[in-house]
């Protein structure tokens, strides 16, 4: 798949069908002269910018499903921590990080998946702010742990997989919102 | 009757390089446009939101246009501003130039 392609399709996460080849043909015009770190500097930018919108627009809306999507992941992660506690022998083995990594990038790819049902463009823009928000939250949590020489194998374990599950909460998101829009344009036109 | 439209600094900007454009206007035009003439660089995001937020007040309206090779094959955005656009921004534009009326910003008392 070529850069314009993807950019196209990442672009289509956030907006209409139609301004996601508007704004990559936009960006892929002015590549020519700018160059490919550019091009991609402005796609992730213009996602940035269409879910800053989203928030600033419809804040109350947006941030309610920023609020459901803390919800929808913290059920998971609390089980996933739950189910690795009911098993103290286990604690600090592959098998409980395996098994705490299933929940919480499990419950991230279903919280993100369930998101962009609920709103289908919206969704995605309370995705990465749940995403950027989550990320800060973590980065926060290891700092601290770090200026309080928490630091042990246990805790980089935990803190890699907390880290990684905006990874999954995006993926998700952008799943199902690509099965949307496949289903959408594949619906007979006098039905659109 | 419809509430009176108000429009922001950015907004304006947008609407005047949009009239300038003519039928050239879509994305790249009036990013060029704004650089150019007001000398405010403007992200292709920060344009594409407004895009959508004059859209969504009825200010412009937008249609797409025939696909270019040196586009990939993507078609162009074209905009153009609408009637009520064009009754906001003259009421805009009234409005500085009556506050503008008796001040001298650039020579004199004001400079």
């Amino acid at each position: 798949m070529r850069d314009i392609d993807r950019a196209q399709r990442l672009l289509g996460l956030f907006t209409s069908a139609d301004c996601a080849e508007a704004l990559a043909g936009d960006l892929i015009e002015e590549r020519r002269s700018r160059g490919v770190f550019w091009f991609w500097r402005h796609v992730l930018g213009t996602v940035l910018a269409v879910s800053r919108s989203a928030v600033i627009d419809a804040p109350v809306r947006t941030l309610s499903l920023v609020a459901a999507g803390c919800a929808l992941f913290a059920t998971p992660a609390f089980a996933g921590v739950a189910a690795v506690s009911l098993f103290p022998q286990l604690l600090g083995t592959l098998v409980s990080w395996i098994v705490l990594s299933f929940f919480w990038w499990g419950g991230g790819l279903w919280a993100g998946a369930s998101l962009v049902t609920i709103a289908q463009r919206r969704g995605m823009a309370a995705c990465v702010v749940l995403a950027l928000v989550g990320e800060a939250l973590f980065i926060g949590l290891g700092v601290i742990g770090i200026l309080q020489h928490a630091v042990s194998t246990r805790f980089a374990a935990f803190y890699a997989i907390a880290l990684m599950a905006p990874a999954p909460l995006l993926a998700g998101g952008a799943i199902a919102r690509s099965r949307a829009i496949t289903c959408t344009s594949h619906r007979p036109e006098q039905t659109r | 009757m419809a509430p009176a439209l108000y429009l922001g600094e950015f907004e304006q900007l947008i609407l005047l390089a949009i009239l300038r454009l003519g039928d050239d206007a879509y994305g790249v035009t009036i990013r060029a446009e704004l650089a150019v003439r007001a000398e405010r660089p403007v992200s292709p995001g920060a344009l594409y939101t407004a895009l959508q937020r004059l859209e969504a007040k009825g200010v412009i309206t937008s249609r797409m246009g025939d696909p270019t090779p040196q586009r990939g094959g993507r078609a162009k955005r074209h905009v153009a501003v609408t009637a009520p656009g064009m009754r906001a921004l003259r009421r805009s534009l009234q409005a500085y130039q009556r506050l503008l009326d008796g001040l001298d910003l650039f020579r004199g008392a004001h400079a």
